[in-house]
């Protein structure tokens, strides 16, 4: 499969503080990629080189197959972008920046425009100045959607909208998935990320700590076991691969590796399951672990 | 008395937010009229001195930066200190008022910190209230020390009592007018412009007021900035112009609290009114766009330019006569005594060169807090080279400013040409405003280098290099200044056409240095990075 986005040992610096370093990021076409990272991680930084807004220091950065510093205005042609931090004119209303937006790109499509601008429950009328962050975010949100730009790159694109518009947001990516254009899509929501991501890369100090598709990160962890037994099932402690346990009655919590887990499983039934409950590691689970600071309790699945 | 709860803590606290603006401006006024009543003394020491001060206050400048002239046919330290100093501390008394005013009322009510204050045991007329005390305590104290400097200063106490309490109801005055609109717009800036636009209409009544007779006419009066003047300190004080601001100061409180008994809280009496839901035809590229956000701006100074033009136009008639014998003026505008009259209009069209020059530094200097505040990288994330995305910013400044100097020139040339009864003076005219046309480009180019090279000096290094000309071309038309210092300032460097032939090798100098400067500003913007805060 061939990627639009290829970043390799990629470095940046702002004057003494490194913002990037060494950082590797692969988009592949019709893929959406998750690009998690706490605030000052250098997300923002990795998607203005991507734009061309800033030129890297050291490294390989290839956009759609061009050199996004030297083949800006060609390759924005193809691309929608949604800056996380959203500004506007204020004297302008929402309507005119949509509109202003989609002529800079050279296409504009009505049919699109309105649909989208229906389903964010936008008011075009209103000048921007009046504005909630949220809005203003969707008046991005509208102009990137409403183009038919074959790859999207998404920064913190929901930190401003409500439940309701997540969950529209979340739709119109997946349509766009469909529609077979690719995303890049940074964010520190991990439920969205989880949703709605074929691949993750996790990003600390300018660097990727860790990349692939979700299903594979979570290969390489444990998953979280909740089980009712008959007899006393306390001595699974001593399993290899087992963590963690907690006895509580007649209810053991424990972790397990991955790998183990059909060795675990079939021991356990010799306690007398009664009810059984598997989870697979949250992506909170798995973000914490990169950040060295997983909580002691053990982390019940289903981020946020 | 509900209405006014907690009226003494937010004032409190108003005026611990505003001790140290409030002590530096009174340090720094005080501080000046204490230095220059002694100074003025001192240099203005004999009668035949000071009638020849007298003379240049009796000028169209001296009236305009002066005051209606009282006392000019005996001129002392007394009247001279209300001339000459007491117009600049009224002028800044009513700028601080009015911004404390916007800041304590609307601006809070903007940025939303007045619902924290409001949702508190805080009455509804509480903001206004404390925001006139913060105000009243500022022009108090001022307004004290500056009688007790002037009596002194050896000057007749009731008068120093007098200019002292005039100058504080003055200040005071205009905070109760800008209490008054800031009810009346939702946003500070607005508020702002607004109390600006008032303040500066209400000056230029008082100026062509103080224009059509000696002393001020009627229409001198509307202005509540004249009232102290019209006391006549040190010449024959009289103390009921003072009582004018009294009789504003009731009506105008109870119109705001009036006011703001009838809105809620964040909002302004004028609802914003929603504007197009599509975009017109028209806004699409960046140069539309540049010259959508230049609008306002743009359209105000040509308007300025333009009364500027057919202001000093229609006085050009007067002007041989009044400068006759005032070797300090003539030197001012060229310094030909047996041609006053062009040099005066070729030096009206350097003033309409300085607006067109603001119009080009704004323009510019636009790019930069676009770049800073993200709207930049909206535009330059889609298929909008950075070329063309300053490229045009730059066009957008020079057309502007172009538009700005041939209007102003224009307006200058058809007052002129009436007043004067020469009907050719208006092509003359309307041709000479071109040779001043690469000052303002000149500008724009030198904005566009340091935005490419130095963003994060993008803004204050354009406005400083146009004070710092402006200064050198104040000052040469003061003191005899050596060629080469005075050639530093690009107001000085064309020819003073129509005073002199046009030259052009200057004007292709600066005409070329303009288009290398702004080039260069391209080439580097092109290969920096963008520099946003966030």
């Amino acid at each position: 499969m061939p990627s639009v986005i290829e970043m390799r040992s990629v470095d940046k610096a702002y004057g003494a503080f490194k913002a990037l370093d060494g950082l590797d990021l692969t988009v592949e076409a019709g893929k959406v990629a998750g690009f998690l990272g706490p605030n000052g991680a250098g997300k923002t930084t990795t998607i203005r080189i991507l734009l061309g807004l800033l030129r890297a220091d050291k490294g390989v950065v290839k956009v759609l197959g061009g050199d996004p510093w030297s083949d800006a205005v060609r390759l924005h042609r193809r691309i929608s972008y949604v800056p996380g931090d959203v500004t506007l004119w204020p004297n302008l209303t929402g309507g005119q920046v949509i509109d202003l937006l989609a002529r800079l790109r050279g296409k504009a499509d009505r049919a699109r425009r309105e649909a989208m601008l229906e389903r964010f429950e936008l008011d075009p009328t209103k000048k921007t100045r009046t504005y909630s962050k949220g809005n203003r975010q969707k008046v991005a949100l509208v102009a990137a959607l409403a183009s038919d730009a074959e790859l999207l790159i998404l920064d913190e694109p929901t930190s401003g909208l409500d439940p309701l518009m997540e969950a529209v947001f979340t739709e119109s990516v997946r349509e766009a998935k469909r529609a077979g254009r690719s995303v890049l899509l940074s964010s520190h929501i991990l439920a969205e990320v989880e949703a709605l991501c074929d691949t993750v890369t996790i990003i600390r100090k300018g660097h990727a700590v860790q990349s692939g598709s979700l299903a594979d990160l979570r290969r390489l962890t444990r998953s979280t076991v909740v089980a009712v037994t008959a007899r006393d099932a306390r001595s699974l402690a001593s399993e290899p691969g087992v963590e963690g346990l907690v006895a509580e009655g007649d209810k053991v919590t424990f972790k397990v590796e991955n790998s183990r887990l059909d060795q675990v499983v079939r021991l356990l039934g010799e306690f007398g399951v009664r009810s059984l409950v598997c989870n697979p590691p949250s992506l909170e689970e798995l973000f914490l672990r990169q950040y060295g600071d997983a909580p002691a309790e053990p982390v019940l699945a289903g981020a946020r | 008395m509900t209405a006014f709860a907690a009226t003494g803590a937010l004032t409190r606290f108003a005026l611990r937010r505003e001790r140290a603006r409030l002590t530096t401006l009174t340090v720094v006024l005080v501080g000046l009229l204490a230095l220059s009543v002694p100074a003025l003394a001192k240099a203005y020491a004999t009668a035949e001195q000071q009638q020849e001060r007298a003379k240049l206050m009796r000028t169209p400048v001296g009236i305009i930066f002066g005051g209606p002239g009282y006392g000019l046919g005996h001129y002392t330290i007394g009247p001279m200190v209300v001339n000459e100093m007491l117009p600049v501390l009224v002028i800044a008394l009513i700028i601080v008022n009015v911004l404390i005013v916007i800041r304590h009322t609307r601006a809070e009510e903007e940025t939303g910190r007045a619902e924290l204050i409001r949702a508190a045991a805080v009455g509804r007329r509480a903001p206004i209230t404390s925001a006139l005390l913060t105000c009243l305590a500022g022009d108090v104290v001022i307004g004290a020390l500056t009688a007790l400097v002037l009596a002194g200063g050896n000057l007749p106490a009731a008068d120093s009592a007098a200019t002292g309490l005039g100058l504080a109801l003055t200040g005071l005055s205009f905070a109760a007018i800008t209490v008054v609109i800031a009810q009346v717009t939702a946003h500070a800036r607005t508020a702002v412009g607004l109390s600006a636009l008032a303040f500066g209409g209400l000056y230029l009544l008082r100026v062509l007021g103080d224009f059509v007779a000696p002393g001020g006419s009627t229409l001198s009066w509307f202005s509540p900035s004249e009232w102290v003047f019209q006391a006549r300190p040190y010449v024959e004080l009289r103390w009921w112009p003072l009582a004018l601001h009294a009789i504003l100061f009731v009506v105008a409180v109870p119109v705001a609290y009036l006011l703001a008994a009838h809105r809620d809280v964040g909002t302004g009496l004028v609802a914003p009114r929603p504007g197009p839901a599509v975009a017109g035809r028209w806004l699409s590229g960046t140069l539309a766009l540049h010259l959508r956000l230049q609008r306002g701006t743009v359209i105000t100074w040509t308007i300025v330019a333009a009364l500027l033009g057919l202001f000093y136009g229609g006085l050009s008639s007067q002007v041989s006569g009044m400068f006759q014998k005032n070797p300090d003026t003539i030197r001012m505008f060229g310094g030909d005594l047996s041609r006053i009259t062009d040099g005066f209009l070729a030096t009206m069209l350097v003033y309409v060169s300085i607006l067109s020059t603001i119009v080009a530094i704004v323009s510019v200097t636009r790019i930069r807090s676009e770049e800073r505040d993200g709207r930049a990288e909206i535009v330059l994330a889609t298929p909008t080279g950075r070329v063309r995305w300053m490229g045009t910013a730059l066009l957008t400044g020079a057309v502007t400013a172009t538009v700005t100097q041939i209007l102003g020139g224009f307006c200058l040339a058809l007052t002129a040409s009436g007043a004067l009864r020469d009907p050719g003076l208006l092509g003359t005219l309307s041709l000479a405003t071109f040779n001043y046309l690469p000052i303002p480009l000149l500008f724009a180019g030198v904005a566009a280098l340091v935005f490419g090279l130095f963003p994060r000096a993008a803004t204050a290094l354009p406005w400083a290099l146009l004070g710092l000309g402006l200064a050198v071309t104040l000052l040469s038309g003061l003191i005899e200044l050596p060629a080469w210092m005075k050639k530093l300032s690009p107001f000085n460097i064309p020819a003073l056409v129509p005073l002199q032939d046009v030259d052009a090798t200057p004007l292709l100098a600066m005409g070329g240095a303009a288009v290398v400067a702004a080039a260069l500003g391209l080439v580097a913007f092109r290969l920096r990075d963008l520099a946003a805060t966030a």
